[in-house]
């Protein structure tokens, strides 16, 4: 009975359903929250004391709890959750995951390493882990030549001022770009 | 004026090779994300000092106009905008190439880019003062009316789920509050983040909703495997036949009309024309069904009028001396480090040169046509490229893109567009609300809050001014119209 209602739980939870519920709550809370903070703005004119920097932010909030009440009420109204299928469980969560971890590392360490060594390691573990390339062969000229076109076209001919890295690694950018 | 002065002065050796050069640098810059023609003016003003007054604005205006053609080539192919003013052009253009017809998508694209600025170029050399005199009449209240009129196309993209429309608009609206208010000077949701003083990044944010989360979201679902992309192979640029170019004529003629009285307002821009042309062709439509999923109109109005806008931004920085957009502002440096003052006595100090200039801006929509074909060539042999390596270029490519415009929080602030882009899609939620709330938003603000300030709060000020006025009526029927038709069905 108890591993009944927990795997009901789980569907209930995986389903499409679910989340049109729980995604305007979600947004309504935020949407409360931001609210707050907009009624810190101060316009520091008396002439603006109606129409300050507050009263657009806060014109776009209200109707968003609204439109959120509205999408959350459907939905509930529709008893979605009840029938439809579970997309968001399908999904591919560990490579998603593993994308969207070395995307964040990558433009993190960008300042530090440099846009050369943290382009061409980036691409590497993208087609390595994520797309899970075995050909060393592309998994290695891939990446430098697809750098190596980024760098031409936006450091050298467009003089846009990518990242050098520090130390070192600033030094061996210098080489480049 | 004297055309055909101002064509010899052109053809001749000394300005011809800086015309041809700027087509071809404007095309490069508008194709990758993160660079525009804004950028490419800018980063190319020191060099154009040593070129003639003539060869340096004639090699401007043509990167301009080139460039904002090219943002459709990328947009098309990858669903990624090379630039603000061809948003429209990727939700609709991208579905041709799904369809393995990215060579028609990309001939209209050239073809209707073209004519809608030769339209305007016509304008240019007959009605430029008196247009752009009309254009200054416009308040905050038509502003107003007139940002609300392009937002009324959510109705009609999002008939479906209108509520998840309108929710989709206000992120974008709420997002386009973020930084130094426009009107007091104060810090708005910031939260401590210097690169938010600013807004939110417009193409940072574009890339991150569109380019970067679509990898994520295929990643997500698996569809990676070693293979050309979609509509990939050999694609055959074809241009429109006869009938199907007659078919869409009115199509053309409407948007370029619209993209140049767009283009000539101060502050109104070339996305937001493409953006309105769209919408004007969802309502002209006798078939509304087919918009959205690759539709030869949902692709001829946003760049037969991002074009018109492009060459009707002109209107008022040489007839007046007021730049009508971001670009034309960097344009106007141009002017000055040149010893030349944009306005009405440059026609009479500097006749040939004013006329060689028209000839120019005429010449670069002709030779887009020309141009656009080598690069859409480079350009489609890209889906030749197996999904993964094209999936890590476009990730590579939307970082430098956001890199282009600031440091890593731009890129960070990238990838939070993706995550929600991708979140978005997952719900059924439209992603592109929220791009003409990000575009349209400020427009919005400012204009809403100055009118009502200039009328002391009073509402029925947008109601009194007769421009303003008919805006609010068809903006309100536009809002109305596919709901009530959604209703009906």
């Amino acid at each position: 009975m108890k591993k009944s209602s927990k795997s009901e739980l789980g569907r209930f939870l995986g389903s499409r359903g679910f989340w049109e519920i729980v995604f305007p709550l979600c947004m309504a809370g935020l949407s409360a929250y931001l609210w707050t903070v907009a009624d810190a703005f101060r316009g520091g004119s008396a002439r603006y004391e109606m129409i300050g920097p507050s009263f657009f932010p806060k014109l776009i909030l209200g109707i968003s709890l609204l439109i959120c009440a509205i999408i959350g009420g459907q939905a509930i109204w529709a008893g979605r959750f009840e029938n439809t299928p579970a997309p968001l469980a399908k999904l591919r969560w560990g490579r998603l995951l593993a994308a969207a971890t070395i995307t964040f590392i990558y433009a993190a360490s960008l300042s530090h390493f440099g846009f050369l060594l943290a382009t061409v390691a980036f691409q590497v573990m993208l087609l390595g882990i994520v797309f899970q390339l075995r050909r060393p062969f592309i998994l290695i000229l891939a990446p430098l030549l697809l750098t190596g076109i980024l760098i031409v076209i936006f450091a050298i001919f467009m003089k846009v001022p990518l990242p050098r890295g520090i130390g070192a690694f600033s030094v061996f950018s210098r080489m480049f770009y | 004026m004297d055309i055909l002065a101002g064509l010899l002065l052109v053809a001749s050796p000394e300005v011809l090779p800086f015309l041809l050069l700027g087509v071809v640098v404007g095309l490069a810059f508008g194709a990758l994300p993160g660079l525009d023609a804004t950028t490419g003016v800018a980063l190319l003003l020191p060099v154009t000092y040593v070129f003639s007054p003539l060869a340096a604005l004639v090699f401007f205006c043509a990167l301009y106009i080139a460039g904002v053609f090219a943002g459709s080539i990328t947009a098309i192919l990858f669903r990624v905008p090379g630039s603000s003013e061809a948003i429209m052009t990727a939700i609709e253009g991208h579905q041709f190439t799904l369809r393995g017809e990215s060579g028609r998508a990309l001939g209209f694209a050239m073809v209707c880019s073209a004519i809608g600025g030769l339209i305007a170029s016509a304008a240019l050399f007959t009605v430029a003062p008196y247009l752009a005199s009309i254009a200054l009449k416009f308040g905050p209240t038509e502003y107003f009316a007139l940002a609300l009129l392009g937002l009324s196309c959510i109705s009609a993209m999002t008939a479906e789920n209108f509520a998840k429309g309108i929710f989709a608009s206000l992120i974008g609206l709420f997002l386009a509050t973020v930084g130094i208010d426009a009107i007091t000077g104060g810090k708005r949701f910031d939260f401590g983040v210097s690169t938010l003083l600013s807004g939110v990044p417009f193409v940072p944010a574009i890339i991150g909703l569109f380019a970067a989360s679509e990898v994520y979201r295929r990643i997500a679902v698996g569809d990676v495997a070693w293979r050309r992309t979609e509509g990939g192979g050999q694609p055959n640029l074809k241009l429109p036949r006869m009938i199907e170019f007659l078919r869409i004529r009115w199509t053309i003629l409407r948007s370029s009309l619209l993209g140049l009285a767009v283009g000539i307002l101060p502050g109104a821009g070339a996305t937001t024309a493409s953006i309105l042309a769209y919408n004007l062709e969802v309502q002209a439509s006798k078939d509304r069904s087919g918009f959205g999923t690759g539709k030869v109109e949902g692709i001829a109005a946003p760049e037969s009028a991002n074009n018109a806008a492009a060459v009707g931004a002109m209107i008022p920085l040489l007839a007046l001396g007021i730049p009508g957009s971001g670009t034309t502002a960097v344009l106007m440096g141009a002017f000055l480090v040149h010893n030349l003052v944009p306005g009405p006595l440059l026609f009479v100090q500097q006749p040939d040169l004013v006329s060689g200039l028209l000839v120019g801006i005429t010449l670069s929509n002709i030779l887009i046509l020309l141009f656009a074909l080598l690069f859409v060539r480079l350009f489609a042999r890209l889906m030749l490229v197996p999904y993964p390596i094209l999936a890590t270029g476009i990730l590579s490519i939307s970082v430098t893109g956001a890199l282009a415009f600031g440091d890593t929080n731009m890129v960070m602030i990238m990838l939070c567009f993706a995550v929600l882009g991708m979140v978005l899609e997952a719900l059924e939620y439209p992603l592109a609300p929220i791009v003409l709330g990000l575009v349209l938003g400020p427009i919005v603000e400012t204009s809403l809050r100055r009118a009502l300030l200039i009328s002391d709060y009073d509402p029925w000020v947008f109601f009194e001014r007769p421009i303003s006025a008919a805006l609010l009526a068809v903006a309100a029927l536009f809002f109305v119209a596919p709901i009530v038709r959604a209703f009906r069905a």
